[in-house]
């Protein structure tokens, strides 16, 4: 069953310079009860796509098209009051820093009985007894929830942001590199909390990262993101294993570890493009080495979990993109 | 929070004891003699000799500080050259009236600076902040003495709404505190040096809460908190004025200590009886003790709500008492 489903999502930032088509026409299925990957380089919208489906976005920027439907609702075409009701009751957010998503002087105690009575509706004494199970659930010691966020370490923080996260049982959990300012061990056992709770409670969840490490450990499903668009999506396992897109080969070349093996990384020369009038054709044809005329004047839309012109060449050109001189490495 | 205390007790000690030590010497060390201005030059010497002893001025310099500290412990400041009463007396006459005016200017420019500093913060950009930033910084900038004779001319002399000078209308008593608060005359005398004193405070605590505030708006838990759909009142009560309080109540504390000893412009355009009037009036007489007297009480309440400001700024930020718990 597909939670949500977004067709065409575009979220544009204003800028001196014109307008950054930071999100540009999004299509992706969330199915219920699974973790789904979206993954890419700094800079392709994929924090943004986030904070977006979240309804909250920074004064520059504004949801400028597409659709996004969730549990059966547009979510662009609910009232302020609706949209606000969704939040964190059907959906809610793990930060990227949790050093400064906890209110540095509240005791963790206040901000969870906050959220479970002010959103949650519960009388003291039951948010109480709830708060306490959450910490429970992440593996917290209850008795922490006296303390302030500056006595936590950040693995401990990690894990007070997703007990505030599944606070008020959601349907959908968006996880907004979640792990990523924390040392590997810490990373390891976060992702498994988040594992084990999504599985426990069934829950859906987006796991924002730009680590194939992390989408090859904990994604059930993936999305791969590039300036602005989904390039390529389907399961993880598939999509690590047999990606058919250039750049989702370029990434699983350009981190350690993905299969396990030994082979060097090979990094992806040259930057994403500038998202203010972006040029015709395939975002990625600049810096793709198998780019063809067509590419750089056409541009290719996502259909069976693909979007480029040459996916029916795909294992020729794994078997290229395997050789670190394709990529102009040397 | 009580070793803390203790520390910052004992650095208050240290502090006030250099400072008393530092306006003993200043007083001995000032060229000329200081019973020039109070002995009559008829005097013989044999009565000179005797006022001088009996103020113990022919002690050796060493006796004079001991018994200076040790009187200075038991709060005697001594007796006035020229009003014949313990200076002590006269700086606690004068200094209730000083703290109302204080106390009440700050504890207005302060509210209407935060409240007015954090909406200006929600409406940046707005035709509201154009007005109002320029508004709040030109009553800052404007001189204290010059925005109290303006308000005077205007309302005093003027319209003739309110007194044009001192606590108590002619013919009337200070009486005792308890009289002087509970006596609508005292209160209509406190108007306008109040209203000087709370423009000419209130552009510091506005323009350092939109600060903070447009700082703290920014924050991730800001985000975050709206993420959760929580009410705006939460959003900006609970957490983005409680972050961006902290500063402006250090600030508060230091306002306070400061502008006991600094009203001296302001106690003197409207005659207000108060410390920094009497610390005049002293400096222009040569009245040593009673000057010596002030600025002592003067430091004394400054270095104390120095402390004030740092223990209100560990109760209200729990990072600062880091380190402590573990």
């Amino acid at each position: 069953m597909t939670l949500l489903q977004l067709r065409d999502f575009q979220v544009h930032y204003a800028s001196r310079a014109g307008i950054v088509r930071a999100v540009d026409g999004v299509d992706l299925d969330v199915p219920a009860g699974s973790i789904t990957g979206l993954v890419g380089e700094s800079g392709c919208g994929k924090s943004t796509l986030g904070r977006g489906l979240m309804g909250v976005l920074p004064d520059a920027a504004r949801i400028a098209g597409g659709s996004a439907v969730f549990e059966g609702r547009d979510l662009l075409g609910l009232s302020a009051r609706a949209r606000r009701d969704v939040r964190w009751r059907r959906m809610s957010f793990i930060p990227q820093t949790a050093m400064n998503a906890l209110d540095p002087v509240l005791r963790l105690r206040a901000q969870m009985l906050e959220v479970l009575i002010e959103r949650g509706g519960l009388g003291r004494a039951a948010a109480s007894a709830r708060a306490e199970e959450l910490f429970r659930m992440v593996g917290l010691d209850p008795a922490r929830l006296a303390d302030y966020p500056h006595q936590f370490s950040g693995g401990m923080r990690q894990r007070a942001s997703i007990a505030l996260a599944l606070a008020l049982d959601p349907a959908l959990v968006i996880a907004d590199e979640p792990v990523t300012a924390l040392d590997v061990i810490v990373q390891r056992q976060v992702l498994d909390v988040m594992r084990d709770l999504q599985a426990r409670l069934g829950l859906a969840m987006i796991l924002v990262t730009h680590d194939m490490a992390v989408v090859a450990y904990a994604c059930d499903r993936v999305a791969v993101m590039y300036a602005g668009r989904i390039v390529e999506s389907g399961l993880a396992a598939d999509v690590l294993e047999r990606p058919r897109h250039p750049y989702t080969m370029g990434l699983t070349h350009a981190f350690p570890d993905v299969h396990g093996g030994t082979g060097e990384l090979v990094p992806i020369d040259g930057a994403p493009p500038v998202l203010i009038n972006p040029k015709p054709g395939c975002r990625f044809a600049p810096r793709c080495p198998f780019a063809q005329p067509r590419c750089h004047t056409e541009t290719p839309v996502l259909e069976a979990g693909v979007a480029c012109f040459r996916a029916a060449e795909a294992p020729a050109l794994r078997a290229a993109a395997a050789l670190p001189a394709t990529w102009g490495a040397g | 929070m009580r070793r803390l205390l203790l520390e910052r007790l004992g650095h208050l000690l240290l502090v006030l004891w250099v400072v008393a030590s530092l306006t003993f010497l200043m007083f001995r060390l000032m060229p000329g003699d200081p019973t020039l201005n109070f002995l009559s030059p008829t005097f013989n010497e044999e009565t000179r000799a005797a006022l001088m002893a009996s103020f113990g001025l022919d002690k050796p310099l060493w006796q004079q500080y001991l018994i200076y500290l040790w009187q200075l412990v038991q709060g005697d400041f001594g007796m006035s050259f020229l009003q014949n009463q313990p200076v002590s007396r006269l700086l606690w006459d004068a200094l209730p009236n000083t703290a109302v005016l204080t106390v009440v200017s700050l504890v207005l420019a302060y509210a209407i600076g935060i409240v007015v500093g954090a909406f200006l913060a929600f409406r940046r950009g707005s035709v509201l902040e154009g007005v109002m930033i320029p508004t709040a910084l030109a009553t800052r900038a404007a001189p204290e003495f010059w925005l109290g004779m303006l308000l005077l001319a205007v309302f005093a002399f003027q319209f003739g709404w309110f007194p044009t000078g001192g606590a108590v209308s002619p013919g009337g008593s200070m009486g005792t505190l308890t009289e002087r608060l509970t006596s609508a005359d005292f209160w209509w005398h406190l108007c306008l040096p109040a209203l000087t004193l709370t423009l000419f405070l209130q552009g510091l605590p506005l323009l350092l809460m939109r600060a903070t505030m447009l700082e703290v708006l920014n924050d991730e838990f800001i985000t975050m908190a709206k993420m959760k759909g929580l009410s705006r009142w939460s959003i900006v009560m609970r957490h983005a004025a409680r972050n961006a309080l902290l500063p402006v109540v250090t600030a508060f504390a230091l306002g306070l200590g400061a502008s006991i000893g600094g009203n001296v412009v302001i106690e003197t355009v409207f005659a207000w009886p108060g410390i920094g009037r009497v610390l005049v009036g002293a400096v222009q007489s040569s009245d040593y003790p009673l000057a010596q007297g002030a600025f002592i009480m003067i430091a004394f309440v400054l270095v104390v709500m120095n402390t004030v400001a740092d223990m209100a700024y560990a109760a209200l930020d729990p990072r600062v008492s880091v380190g402590r718990r573990a």
